[in-house]
């Protein structure tokens, strides 16, 4: 759906040339009792009897605002652009409001970086924002409601003797991709010499942008444009996963491999791993391979490009000192990167060793595919990715020397992911100020906690990595009773401190918007329109150029010392928590991860192998050693993990900050040396304890099902076409609708007007889940907890299916979306005794909440196990401001009552509304878009009419990947699967058809 | 009765052809005073204390009905894909055992079988029993039971009629018109006796109800024609009953199209199981009775020979089945059919259907034997396994097919909360609570009918002179 954003009441009369709604004059106030005074009287009789003799819930007042905000007609969206920053990368936002309040945020199709897609991290952003344990009032030593200028007071008292002791003041930030954020704290910096800023990440992950700035001179990481990839290799780098920009890699992937006719091309992606990322399982070739043996490869394949590319001496010479490892299938790799040339790029995961980043680096430039308009742009590098180590050194090392008074902590939460050295550091500084969201770790160790403003109730404005500017525009007053964002509270502060600082400066929104007019000539009506539009390009930034200095390159390039010997443990960010920075958030708590299906609890994920060699087995409790510190997780027995490796995620284990976040896992960040992403030794100590996981898929076999079809792409192109495992049925339909044998006496009904379908591509879809939690938010999805899971009863009305196909040490995976496939011959609806659930005229299989009495007979006969059932009231946590998060455009549904998904129907009602105002007979192709729809970055999902024979969805259910799962039970789906496709060899493959 | 006054044919002294139905030979008057007795007598201290026993279960699973309603369904182990679990197991099953009432009242009565006059009073009651208990579970186990009167097809303001294509409705009507039928089938013949012990009774309070109850029966010659007619006609009228309710309720899970559940095999083999766990479920009650009120007269070796004989029969019946719904699988290339069926005897819930095996076709072989059938003890522990194996039937028909379906990824597994299981026990709370005030108040044994077929009530009995 193209939606127009407006920003001022002129665009809104542009828009809407035919406005119906014209001003009615305001009536004269008459003497006696007016007919409206009389109305008043008679309605608040009626209210009053209804409530003397009604016992029912209790009344609520509905107030009707005195004063109506402007544009705002009760029960219409409006939309706002806005922006969303996930540490330093950028994602341009639209965000649906109704009734003032955000409902439901969709990527920005203008923004160039997120191509109107998001992310579960995007959608789950609006859960934060109405979070009820988000803090309300400032917290003042024992104080627990202090005013802010009380605070500000005291902060600025202490500040100044700090400053008298001659001691430093530090403010620690996140990272952060704000351009206008960076010029505050420059200013703020300027302004205050005792003060000192510094970038606080979670983890480090240095490697790339150290290796950067000493071989080419650009101290940034690469954001690599995958669409200008033919082929790539991934060395544990989870592009498509934990990746700053997985949406955009996602979309430019995904973009590579859609596959609309047999001659299109294909891009491929070989990936090499010893652990399970999200982006090996969509590998087209996964090699399994020890961490330690990963430099030998990359070396071995440098050293055999050698011999046609040309490879400075010192840089091969440096290569050629690493011991070779898997030197066949480095030769035969090498020769792929070769045929695709300057289109082939080797990408490295951050918690891989220097030498690998070296190696990777020094096949990428071989190949030519450094440089600007090649796969690695310096045009395109992550924002602030400057090495953050020097100054966290310099940070620690005043801590170490009592040279600092104060600490700010802005949106970080160093008591729980720092290491422990500097935990203890941390302690020994006397006045600590929180700045926070939540009452975490931190903020419970702190002097004062104010709490600050969400980032959708705060200006601010953030940079894509490809330099286009996005606005981040407040779309709520803060609920945290009016205090504004860390920027915000930091003006008032340095105010505060000297009152000529920041003159003229109310906010930071004037700040930000004096900023924007000085460095970048943004004229009011400009502004306006880019708050509308959601981005704005800038003059073209000056591209660094590259100065490559082999030297530097060789000189990186040495034995890492990673040994095969004993384990190695790498603990990286959660698929859905991340850095535990959304461990409060319920809706990715209970996300599903990707390739385990795990949900809430972090794990000690191993290979088969490796468990079988330690005696142990999925739930069994180790402990984990590294030094003097250690960490109990649950065994996950992981298939397709190298052995000898064990891979945990961080972010769980979090002890303050929100009642959802309590007792989740164990906290990780202990296996972190120094706070840095990387493989560590680690002894294993098996305790004699069982822990109970939770999945939400508990077979990952196909058992010979042709529930997924999958093929090569030369067997796609060959004459005869793919061998598809079709169902061993005989005359079970086929897909243009002709049934070999007549399956049915009824003839069939016959759809005049609309009748919705879905294509799902599953060539495109990487499994990433964003699907599930936009689907989850526009929905009112409840989510039920960790022992609702064990029992089988999570609601998500999408749900991503994965199947492991060949042998448990290295399988194939494959990713399936699966969601109520609206049957034409619908077997859950002729078992419903009250007609609950029903046809609509437009194909749509309907359910009909209040009608549902809960017999769940039609989920029993539900061949794809897709409908949910409330099984108990799952909306218990009904503190305000919780309720705000709800569509009010779909029912919340009670106990009792059977729901799935329904194909967003209140989305097709809406669309049809707008034809008919505009005296259209049809909805446009592409003027409904699901949830799950708007949200997939690699656009798998494709829904519209398919009466209609120009609709997408009509014409990709004609491409001969085409099939209905489970088809030959004659249900007729109304939802096409796309077969996938592998860019492999016949031989790298060999296993997949025997399941 | 009526018979043996106009009877006046010579009368031979021999010694009778078939097995006596009653031991003894008591006169009429015996037979009244034995059985109305019962009713007469104050309970002895054993009877309240079995009541408090079994109205304690009772309580308890009405107590978890309460709570079960009060917090949702989610307090049962129910969960996607396994949506129904103990439920409708213990549907189906009390159900089942509804079946040997009707079967033994109105089919044998139909084929003059007298040997059923000792047991079809206490099989009828406990039919109904059965059914009531049986039909609980339909009505808690929804989602929104507050609701449950819109299964029914009554005019409403929503303009919204049943889903007739639904076998749920089906079973609505089948169960319904089973207990109605069954209720009227057995207050019918309780007519003569309930005036019986009108008659017997001296206390006024008992006198007037069994009155009331009798509806003025003083055992004239028109009352018993009009009683034969009707009887007979309600005999017919159960008969397709017997046949139809399990069908139906069969149909909830053949019309389905879930591997292991949709079987054209499934009406005929539920109706002989559900014959056969009634009779198993007949066997355990009259036995008890028959030991605790002393009815050895009444219910003979010869009865619970008879009995036995069916449960073989039916036993056989259900092997077969068994055997026929592995073949089918096998036979029909359906892959999702192949691997529920190697699922269930192999898969997660192998034991549930080893149970069954053993307890529904090896168990019913010992009755090959003439002395096993004659057994008391045998017999009896053998009916108890009998109703397991048929429990776990239905529990593996039902959890074994859903836990594993299609799609693997959406596989599960199931396992009952202790509120399932104090339900399940609660239900037999109520049923034994109801047999047991059945037993006290209400004649146990068709006098009227075991009159007819006393020895001395047949042609060609011999009048001994000192009598």
């Amino acid at each position: 759906m193209q939606q127009h954003l407006w920003r001022s009441l002129q665009d809104f009369a542009e828009l809407s040339p035919s406005d119906p709604r014209e001003e009615l004059p305001e009536p004269l106030p008459e003497a006696g009792v007016s007919r409206r005074q009389f109305l008043k009287l008679a309605s608040l009789g009626t209210a009053m009897a209804a409530i003397a003799a009604g016992c029912r819930r209790p009344d609520h007042k509905l107030v009707p605002a005195a004063a109506a905000p402007e544009y705002q007609v009760p029960g219409l969206p409006l939309f706002y652009a806005t922006a969303f920053q996930h540490k330093n990368a950028a994602y341009g936002l639209v965000a649906k409001c109704r009734e003032g309040r955000p409902i439901k945020l969709e990527g920005n199709e203008r923004h160039p970086m997120s191509l109107g897609a998001s992310s579960a991290y995007a959608q789950a952003l609006l859960y934060t924002l109405y979070d009820p344990d988000r803090i309300r009032r400032v917290r003042m030593g024992e104080q627990r409601s202090a005013p802010l200028k009380a605070a500000l007071q005291a902060i600025a008292e202490k500040l100044q003797q700090v400053q008298q002791q001659g001691k430093l003041c530090y403010l620690c930030i996140e990272e952060h991709c704000s351009p206008s954020y960076d010029a505050l704290l420059q200013e703020l910096q300027r302004r205050f010499p005792w003060l000192r800023v510094v970038v606080l990440p979670s983890f480090l992950a240095d490697t790339a942008a150290t290796l950067n700035a000493e071989v080419l001179g650009i101290p940034a990481e690469f954001v690599p444009h995958l669409g200008r990839a033919d082929y790539i290799l991934s060395v544990e780098a989870d592009l498509l996963g934990i990746d700053r920009y997985a949406v955009w890699h996602t979309h430019n992937f995904a973009q590579r491999r859609r596959m609309r006719s047999r001659q299109d091309t294909m891009n491929r992606l070989v990936a090499v791993e010893a652990l399970m990322t999200l982006t090996g399982t969509n590998a087209d070739l996964r090699l399994r391979m020890h961490p330690a043996a990963f430099e030998g490869f990359l070396a071995s394949i440098l050293l055999e490009l050698a011999r046609s590319r040309p490879v400075p001496e010192p840089v091969r010479q440096a290569a050629s000192r690493i011991p070779a490892a898997y030197a066949e299938k480095a030769q035969q790799i090498a020769q792929e990167l070769l045929r695709s040339g300057e289109r082939a790029v080797v990408l490295v995961g951050a918690h891989l060793p220097r030498t690998v980043h070296a190696l990777a680096l020094a096949i990428s430039t071989a190949l030519g595919s450094v440089g600007e308009g090649k796969v690695l742009d310096p045009a395109y590098t992550l924002p602030n990715s400057f090495p953050k180590e020097p100054e966290l050194t310099r940070f620690r090392q005043d801590l170490r020397e009592g040279r600092v008074g104060a600490l700010f902590f802005a949106n970080v939460n160093p008591e729980y992911s720092a290491d422990w050295e500097l935990q203890r550091l941390i302690a020994t500084v006397p006045w600590r100020i929180a700045l926070s969201l939540y009452h975490d770790e931190t903020a419970a160790n702190c002097w004062i906690h104010i709490p600050v403003a969400h980032s959708l109730e705060s200006w601010g404005d953030v940079m894509a990595a490809d330099g286009s500017l996005s606005v981040q525009q407040p779309l709520i007053a803060p609920l945290n009773e009016g205090i504004g964002s860390v920027q915000d509270v930091l003006i008032l502060l340095a105010q505060q401190l000297d009152a000529s600082a920041f003159a003229g400066v109310k906010s930071y929104y004037d700040f930000l918007r004096q900023r924007w007019q000085v460095s970048y000539g943004i004229t009011d009506v400009q502004w306006e329109n880019i708050l509308r539009e959601g981005v704005f390009a800038p003059p073209r930034r000056s591209v660094p150029t590259l100065r490559f200095s082999a030297a530097a390159l060789a000189a990186a390039i040495s034995p890492s010392g990673l040994s095969r010997e004993g384990l190695l443990a790498v603990a990286l960010p959660a698929y859905g928590i991340y850095d535990g920075s959304f461990a409060n958030c319920a809706w990715l708590q209970e996300l599903p991860d990707p390739v385990s299906k795990l949900v809430w609890d972090n794990v000690a994920a191993m290979s088969p192998g490796t468990a079988h060699r330690l005696g142990l087995a999925t739930e069994d409790v180790v402990q984990l050693r590294i030094g003097d510190v250690s960490v109990k997780l649950p065994v996950w027995v992981q298939p397709g993990m190298a052995d000898g490796v064990i891979l945990t995620q961080l972010g769980y284990g979090r002890r303050e900050g929100g009642e959802v976040l309590k007792g989740v896992g164990q906290n990780t960040y202990p296996l972190l040396p120094q706070g840095r992403l990387s493989y560590v030794t680690v002894s294993l100590e098996p305790l004699r304890e069982r822990y109970l996981l939770v999945t939400t898929q508990h077979h990952a076999r196909l058992h010979g099902r042709p529930i997924v079809r999958v093929t090569t792409l030369a067997e796609y192109r060959s004459p005869e076409g793919p061998r598809f495992e079709e169902p061993k049925f005989p005359g079970y339909p086929s897909l243009d609708g002709q049934y070999r044998i007549p399956l049915t006496i009824v003839p069939p009904y016959e759809y005049k007007g609309h009748r919705w379908g879905m294509v799902i591509d599953m060539n495109a879809c990487t499994g990433c889940g964003a699907c599930i939690i936009a689907c989850q938010a526009e929905n009112n999805i409840p989510t039920v907890g960790k022992e609702e899971v064990r029992r089988g009863r999570e609601m998500h009305w999408i749900r991503i299916d994965r199947y492991y196909l060949g042998s448990p040490d290295a399988p194939r995976v494959v990713h399936q979306p699966m969601l109520c496939q609206h049957c034409e011959n619908a077997p859950c609806e002729n078992v419903c005794p009250v007609a609950a659930t029903t046809h609509s005229p437009e194909g749509l299989n309907e359910m009909t909440y209040n009608r549902c009495v809960g017999t769940r007979y039609c989920l029993n006969n539900c061949p794809y196990k897709v409908r949910r059932f409330n099984f108990l009231d799952y909306h218990t946590d009904r503190r305000p401001p919780k309720e705000m998060l709800f569509n009010p455009d779909v029912t919340v549904r009670m106990r009792g009552v059977m729901e799935k998904c329904t194909f967003c129907v209140q989305r097709i009602n809406e669309a049809k509304y707008h034809a008919k105002d505009e005296g259209r007979e049809r909805v446009r192709d592409g003027e409904v878009l699901t949830a799950c729809q708007q949200a997939c970055p690699a656009g798998a999902i494709v829904f519209g009419d398919m009466n209609d024979p120009q609709s997408k969805v009509t014409q990709l259910r004609q491409n001969d990947r085409g099939y209905h799962v489970l088809e030959e039970l004659n249900v007729r789906p109304s939802v096409t699967y796309l077969a996938k496709v592998w860019n492999a060899q016949p031989e790298e493959v060999s296993q997949m058809r025997t399941a | 009765m009526a018979q043996i006054a106009v009877e006046a044919t010579p009368r031979v002294d021999r010694e009778p052809l078939r097995e006596s139905l009653v031991l003894g030979n008591p006169t009429l008057h015996d037979v009244t005073e034995k059985i109305a007795g019962i009713v007469d007598r104050p309970p002895t201290w054993k009877y309240w204390l079995t009541l408090s026993v079994t109205g304690l279960a009772a309580a308890w699973g009405i107590f978890c009905i309460g709570y079960t309603i009060a917090t949702g369904i989610g307090v049962w182990g129910l969960n996607n894909p396994v949506a129904w679990g103990w439920d409708i197991t213990n549907f189906v099953w009390w159900i089942g055992i509804g079946h040997a009432g009707t079967l033994i009242s109105a089919i044998l009565h139909l084929f003059r079988q007298r040997w059923r006059t000792a047991i079809n009073r206490s099989a009828e009651a406990m039919t109904i029993f059965a059914v009531i208990c049986a039909g609980l579970f339909p009505l808690i186990h929804l989602g929104r039971p507050w609701f449950a009167y819109w299964l029914l097809p009554y005019p409403n303001q929503m303009y919204m009629w049943v889903n007739f294509r639904s076998p749920l409705v089906w079973d609505v009507f089948a169960v319904s018109t089973y207990l109605t039928v069954s209720i009227l089938f057995w207050y019918l013949g309780l007519l003569p006796d309930l005036a019986t012990v009108r008659n017997f009774v001296q206390r006024r309070l008992p006198k007037a109800i069994y009155s009331f109850f009798s509806l003025g029966w003083v055992g004239a010659a028109r009352h018993w024609q009009h009683y034969e007619i009707a009887y007979l006609i309600l005999a017919a009228i159960s008969t397709p009953l017997v046949l139809s309710v399990h069908s139906v309720v069969s149909f909830d899970f053949a019309v389905s199209i879930l591997p292991g559940w949709h079987t054209t095999i499934f009406p005929p083999y539920f109706v002989a199981g559900a014959i056969f766990s009634g009779f198993a479920m007949v066997l355990t009650l009259v036995l008890i009775a028959r030991w605790v009120l002393n009815l050895q007269d009444f219910i003979t070796l010869k009865h619970i020979d008879n009995m036995n004989r069916i449960l073989l029969a039916t036993g056989m019946m259900v092997g077969y089945a068994y055997a026929m719904e592995f073949f089918v699988a096998m036979y029909s290339g359906n892959e999702y059919e192949r691997y529920v069926f190697f699922n269930r005897a192999f898969g997660p819930y192998g034991w549930a259907y080893w149970t069954m095996v053993f307890c529904n076709v090896a168990v019913p072989q010992l009755f090959w034997s003439r002395r096993l059938r004659r057994n008391v003890v045998v017999t009896f522990i053998a009916s108890i396994l009998v109703n397991i194996g048929m429990w776990f039937e239905r529990f593996v028909i039902i959890v074994s097919s859903l836990h594993h379906d299609f799609l693997p990824a959406s596989w599960g597994y199931y396992a009952p909360t202790w509120v399932e299981v104090s339900i399940y026990v609660g239900t037999l709370g109520i049923f034994f609570t109801l047999f047991l005030l059945f037993a006290k108040y209400v004649p146990i044994i068709a006098i009227s009918e075991v009159k007819a077929i006393l020895p001395r009530s047949q042609p060609q009995h011999h009048v001994p002179v000192a009598a």
